[in-house]
Formats: C-alpha cells, structure tokens, sequence
C-alpha cells in the first residue's frame, strides 16, 4: 500500500479502514475499536531510524450510509509538521490497544504500509 | 475398505491453509471525506454552535450562562435568603417555540398565571397572596433585565436553584439545599452542598417548547464534575485490619450522600470515615443512626442509612406528583374550602381565547398518583462506592395465572404495575477514585441514549410514543379524528374559526383532561399498544467517564417525558423538567391553601401514593459542577473523546484506560492533540 504526501503538508491525513472480506466479524471489531487506543509508528525504509514513535492515532466514525445503520470508524493519523520534515520513503504500522478485552493488533498484516513523502517547492507564507 | 490413517492415504497427507477468519487487518482507506471531520479537525467540541443538535449548553464559566455569584454557607442557610440562582443555556433549538403561533393581541410577553398553583413547590416562586397570582412569563424577546429572572421563559433552556419552602412560604431551613461559589483552573465554578438546578422545557397545553420531548434517533448528557476521591492515605480509626488505611476503597470523601460510610468494593467491608463531612454547609449531628449523620441533606428525610439516593447529577421527566389530583392528603383537611376552587379566568389563551376555569381539586384521571411517575422520570447517579447508573419507575405489564381468561392465554390475567429499574457499572477509573487523598478531581461524563430505530414525524408520537395511552372522549371524537362513515368536519385545529374555543389551536392537541386523557385501564386498547410498541422505544444506554464507555445497557427502554393526567392549568411546570446535579423534591416542599383557594399556604402532607419521586429520586451530588450539555442526537464514541480531548488541559482530565497500561500510573499520557 502507497501513500503519498508532500513534504510540510499535513494533508491527507493517514486514513485506514477494516478489510471486510466477509470472513471476519466486522461488528465485533468496530465495537472494540470504540474502546480502544491506536498509535502509530513509522520507519525510514533505508537507514530503518525511525521517524514517529508511538504517536497517539485515533478513531473517526465514517457518514453513515443509512439512519438505522452500524457505527463503522477509520483508524487515522493526522500528520504533525515534524513527521513530514523529510522526504523519503517510510514504513509505517499502527498498534491497537482494545481495552473491553485487553488484548493488542498491530496493523496492516498481509501488505506493509508505506510512507512516501515527497520534496515540495513551494513554502508556506507564515 | 481397509481403515484409513496417515499412513495408508494415498492423496495429499497434510494440507494447511490459512485462515483469515481469526484476525482483522486494515488497508488504506481513500482520501475522500466521508468521515465525521469534526472529530479531526474542529478545536471547539462537537457541534458547539449548532442548536439543532446541541441546544442546551451551559458553562458556568462564561458570563452568557451564569452571573457568577459569590455566596458562602452563612448566605446559603440564611432563613432570610429569598435569593436563588439561576442559569441559562448559550444555545437553543432552532425549533423552540415560547410564544403563540396563533394571532395573539396581547404584549409581547404571554403570562400563564396558574403557575401560583405549582411554582412554589420547588421554589421557583413564592406561593402567592390573595388575588395576586405570580405568573411565568414567556417571550421570544427577553430584556437584559429579565435574562436571569427566574420567571421570564425564552427559547434557552433556564435552569434555577431549588428552594424547599414550609408553611408560610418561607425557606424551609431544615434542608440544605446550598450552592457555593468556587475558582480554580478550569474557572469559575459551583459546589454543591445539597442544593442543585431544575428547570421545565416545555408547558403542556402553552406555546412553550424549547426541546423536543423524543429526538429522533437519542439524545446525550454531558457534564464535568468535581469529585473528592479517597485515597490509600486516608486513616480511620473505625478500620481494622486489612483495611486500615482504605487501600482499595473507592468514594468520594464527602461522597455523594454527604455521609462518610462506604462499602468496600472487593469485600463488601463497610468503612467508616468518620472526617470529611465538614464540607456540608450544615454540620452533621449525632443522632440514633449514629454519629456525623448529615440529617440536613435531602437524601437523609427521612433519614436512613446508608442512603440509596444520593449522587443524582442528572434527572429527567416529572419533578412532582399531582398533589391537587387525589384524596387522602391533607388537601382532604381543608376540602370544604378547597371544593369550589378553580384556576385563574380570563382571555388566557392564544388565539385570544378565553379559556374556562377547571376545578383545582381531584381533577387527575389517573387510578392513583403513581401512575403520573410510571416512565416519566429517570435519573442517572453516581453511587457512594463510585458506581455510576440509572434508576427509573418502568411501567410493568405481564400475564399472571389467575384462573381468569383475559387478553392472556387461558387461566391468565394481565397485570399492571411499576419496578424500580436500575443499573450500574463496576467502580470507575481506579485511578482517579482509589489514587486520591480527598483532592479535587474533574471528571467528564457522558450518557447516550441510542435507539434501535430512527424515527420521523408521526411516528415520534405513534410507534411507542404517548399517543399509544391517549384515549379520545368517544363525543370529542369528531374534533380530532376522522368519521367512518366520512362525516363533515371540521376535523382538528381550526385557527379561523369564529369560535376557536370549540376548535382549539394545535398547541393544545388534544385537550386534557377535557377532550382527552392518558387511559391506565391494564386491559384496555391503550395500554395494551404501549406494551405492544415495546419494540419503538428500545436502545442502548451508554455511559462513558472521561471519554472511555464504562458501562453500557442493551435493551434498554427509553424514558419518554409526558405531561400529568390532568388539565394544563393544575401542572404547570410539573412535567418535562431536567435537572443538574440533583434528581427532584417530588413533593416534599409543595404548598398548599388552607383557608382560601389562594390564602395562607401550608405545607402540603402527601398521600402514601404521592412520595414515589421523592423516595427514589430525592438525593443530590455532593461536589463541584462546570459544565452540562444537552444533545438532541446520540454521540458517538469519537465525538465524546474529541469532547475530552478539548477539555482535558482545563479539567486536568486523565484517560483511565491510558493510565491504566502505564508503568506506575500514569500522569501526564500522551494523548491525541
């Protein structure tokens, strides 16, 4: 997975969401995600010095689809200016606490996340 | 076929395949903004200038809500005082109404005199003298003067202290309902000391509602509160061992009743802590329940130990019984100069109506003054051993093997009555109630109601709604309804008409007790739908302490506030009340005429079926409070921590569940900025 950013730009945020592929629960999961704490990390993928450090993440509930739906959340990042200092590119992971039954994930499994910042030109005016 | 195993099997002996199915993963979601970005990227908390979706916001830090009095115990107790406070919401719901719709040629200000019958029993006004009724007073328009007047109503929710009041009118100074003036970090702020904030946001049968009575989809209470935790280094000499020293007890040190006495969470060991009531306004005394007995605080009258009511810090619904509705109290000792009294005449209604006196005395169409409070009051508390819940009335229906047939199957019958609902979470956030040593502590709390269904329109009344326990008189039928057989109308409000008292205006659909009543008959068509719309009021409770859920009902069955089972004119006031930080008087201070139906008020002794509210619901919290809000929508989780996210550096708030993974405990967690 790419994700893509200018360098000193706080946006897009890092966005994830649950891969729902029908094997799994999703319910059970966003449920436990309303009790949870979510941090992120994030690597330098040449030198493997790591750039943010268990940085507190959160949750963000998605625009219901219907009134009588389920509460579904993303599980986001929202860049601060040191992080985004460098260009490069990054490996990044989250860790979930879930705190109804004390147990931890440590997100994405199957394909790493990565990070790519990239130069820009322009400054802000501040 | 031989028997097969591993050794003889000729196919492929050992196959694996991974199972997806036992662990979640996550993937890169869109940069597309369909997500709630208030919870991002909003630096005030959620929908703070949106009255459709928070209409009652009140901080008593902001001149806009309180004018920050400054009191003290001696002020509070005074007999004289006749001050009370008062507070008002910054916000308001776009949809209130607090003045006539109908063409109205009256100032702009439209009094409801009939307040004098009930105003007083919470102290809101005095009882009046001879021909001088005191009246609320309603007005899209307040002057400044009339902002914080305690009988000026407008579309912001206004809330006022409680006042007990005994015969004569006077300050009942045998409880104390003080509040004190306090500053620290967060601002100005109040403690309270037994007294506590009420207020109405609708009138039955008046041009005045200023919240909707059931939002669509729930609604959401949110406050901060200042809590005195115990703590491991607080000694008594009551204790033996191995609680001496109180590790592992949880409270408040003057804690929610006022009385020093609490349970031991793990043993069930109660533990007396015989200092910190010297908090309370009036010092407790010894008596034959034992020493620092604080008998002056309205959870203790009558006094039991240990108090199963205190620790209300928010209350919804009825705040009284119908004190004129029934026999049997003292109202039956003054009958024959009672009898013959009515409410105020005059040109009192809108559309210029001149609307008729009703009797004032047992006029309640209900079998007893219970069924008023039957789930029309819930209050939500924070317990002695710092547990944190509801308690309702809920309204009770089932079958009973009687031998008779009925609506049941054969050999049973369908019976009525009414439970004390309640429940409540395990001790919250250890770290706050067990690392303490009586400091002050903010809390933020947060309780979500969220039905199962969102409902529109019609069917807010309709599917589970108080229109399933109206019963139309069959001969005013025609006014509200539509005839089989296809009859002329006019059907319903009828403005124009020449004669609007026989069609009234809207805000009076239907008519109690004239045209319509609530119909409590246990095998009647009405009851029997409210039990069957079951299903339309069902949801899930939340609660949630400095932004983490601590406890959480499913199944549980909305309170839906409606109005007595009498005319408008005797309940003024009386229902669709909100408390903060104390459930309801019920009748405890009412007031009524001894000699004239508006002389010589005497203090009102209720019936044994008049004293539901009170003895459930009559307790207070014991601490500071800075803020409430009002929210005519369910939070969701994100939202409530983004709430605390935005008051955490002014309440020095902690996450309970961050400390609780930290080395040590925690003190400063690093939390989302």
């Amino acid at each position: 997975m790419e994700f893509f950013i200018r360098e000193d730009s706080t946006e897009p945020i890092l966005k994830m969401q649950l891969v729902q592929d029908g094997r799994n629960d999703f319910r059970n999961f966003h449920e436990k995600l309303a009790n949870s704490s979510i941090y992120f990390s994030m690597k330098d993928t040449t030198t493997g010095i790591p750039k943010v450090i268990n940085q507190s993440g959160g949750i963000v509930s998605k625009t219901p689809t219907s009134p009588n739906s389920n509460i579904e959340y993303y599980i986001y990042y929202k860049w601060k200016k040191r992080d985004v200092k460098k260009s490069g590119r990054f490996e990044g992971q989250f860790i979930i606490y879930f705190h109804d039954d004390n147990t931890e994930l440590i997100a994405p499994i199957r394909e790493n996340l990565y990070i790519n910042i990239s130069e820009s030109f322009v400054k802000s005016p501040c | 076929m031989g028997t097969q195993n591993l050794n003889n099997y000729y196919h492929n002996r050992l196959d694996v395949k991974l199972n997806y199915s036992s662990y979640y993963d996550i993937f890169l979601a869109s940069d597309e903004k369909d997500f709630n970005q208030q919870v991002v990227y909003s630096t005030s908390i959620i929908d703070a200038t949106s009255g459709d979706s928070l209409p009652v916001w009140v901080d008593l830090a902001s001149t806009d809500c309180c004018q920050q009095p400054t009191t003290n115990c001696t002020a509070q107790t005074a007999s004289s005082l006749t001050h009370e406070f008062v507070i008002i919401s910054k916000n308001y719901w776009p949809k209130a109404k607090s003045h006539c719709e109908c063409p109205y040629t009256g100032s702009s200000t439209f009094s409801i005199c009939d307040a004098s019958w009930t105003g007083s029993d919470n102290g809101n006004i005095p009882p009046p003298f001879p021909n001088l009724p005191y009246c609320y007073n309603i007005t899209n328009t307040p002057s400044t003067l009339q902002t914080f007047s305690p009988n000026v109503f407008f579309k912001k929710l206004k809330l006022h202290q409680i006042r007990p009041l005994t015969t004569g009118g006077i300050l009942d100074t045998s409880i104390d309902t003080s509040i004190i003036n306090s500053f620290d970090g967060s601002g100005y702020y109040q403690e309270l000391r037994g007294g506590f904030y009420q207020g109405f946001y609708k009138l039955y049968g008046y041009p005045y509602e200023i919240l909707p009575t059931r939002p669509n989809r729930g609604w959401s209470f949110e406050t901060y509160l200042k809590i005195n935790s115990v703590g491991s280094t607080l000694y008594s000499l009551d204790d033996s061992p191995p609680y001496n020293g109180q590790q592992g007890v949880y409270g408040n040190c003057y804690n929610t009743g006022g009385y020093n006495k609490f349970i031991n969470w793990s043993g069930g060991v109660v533990i007396n802590i015989m200092s910190s009531a010297t908090t309370l306004c009036m010092e407790p005394g010894s008596n034959s329940l034992g020493i620092n007995v604080p008998q002056n605080l309205l959870n203790y009258n009558p006094p039991t130990l240990p108090t199963t009511k205190g620790g209300f810090f928010f209350y919804k619904g009825v705040r009284a019984e119908d004190k004129w509705g029934f026999s049997g109290s003292n109202v039956d000792t003054y009958y024959p100069n009672l009898s013959a009294c009515t409410s105020l005449s005059g040109v009192s209604g809108c559309c210029n109506t001149e609307e008729l006196p009703v009797k004032l005395i047992r006029q309640n169409q209900s079998p007893n003054a219970q069924y008023d409070v039957y789930s029309n009051a819930v209050g939500f508390r924070l317990t002695d051993d710092m547990r944190i819940g509801y308690r309702t009335l809920r309204y009770t229906g089932h079958c009973e093997t009687t031998g008779h047939t009925d609506f049941c199957n054969t050999g049973k019958t369908f019976v009525c009555g009414y439970m004390v609902e309640e429940s409540y979470s395990d001790p919250i956030c250890p770290f706050i109630t067990q690392s303490g040593n009586c400091n002050d502590t903010w809390i933020q709390v947060d309780v979500v109601f969220k039905r199962n269904l969102e409902l529109e329109d019609c069917e807010i009344f309709n599917n589970g709604g108080i229109n399933d326990l109206i019963k139309v008189r069959t001969d005013k039928f025609q006014r509200y309804g539509t005839h089989k057989d296809g009859g002329i109308g006019p059907f319903g409000c009828n403005r124009a008409s020449i004669t609007p008292e026989v069609n009234p205006c809207n805000d009076q659909y239907p008519r109690f007790i004239e045209d319509a009543y609530f119909d409590f008959n246990c095998r009647g068509a009405q009851v029997q739908k409210w039990f069957t719309d079951n299903e339309y009021r069902l949801g899930t409770l939340t609660f949630y302490v400095n932004g983490r859920r601590v406890h959480q009902v499913e199944n549980y069955e909305e309170i839906i506030p409606r109005q007595l089972n009498t005319n408008k004119q005797t309940q003024v006031g009386v229902a669709y009340n909100m408390s903060w930080g104390g459930g309801a008087l019920g009748l405890s201070s009412a007031l009524i005429p001894s000699t004239g139906c508006n002389e010589d008020w005497v203090k009102f002794t209720p019936n044994s079926d008049q004293t539901l509210i009170k003895d459930n619901f009559g307790g207070t919290f014991m601490g500071g409070i800075s803020q409430m809000m009002y929210y005519i929508k369910p939070l969701t989780p994100d939202e409530i921590y983004h709430n605390f996210l935005i008051n955490k550096s002014r309440y020095a708030l902690i996450d309970c569940e961050e400390c609780k993974n930290c080395d040590g405990g925690c003190v400063d967690c690093d939390l989302l900025n």
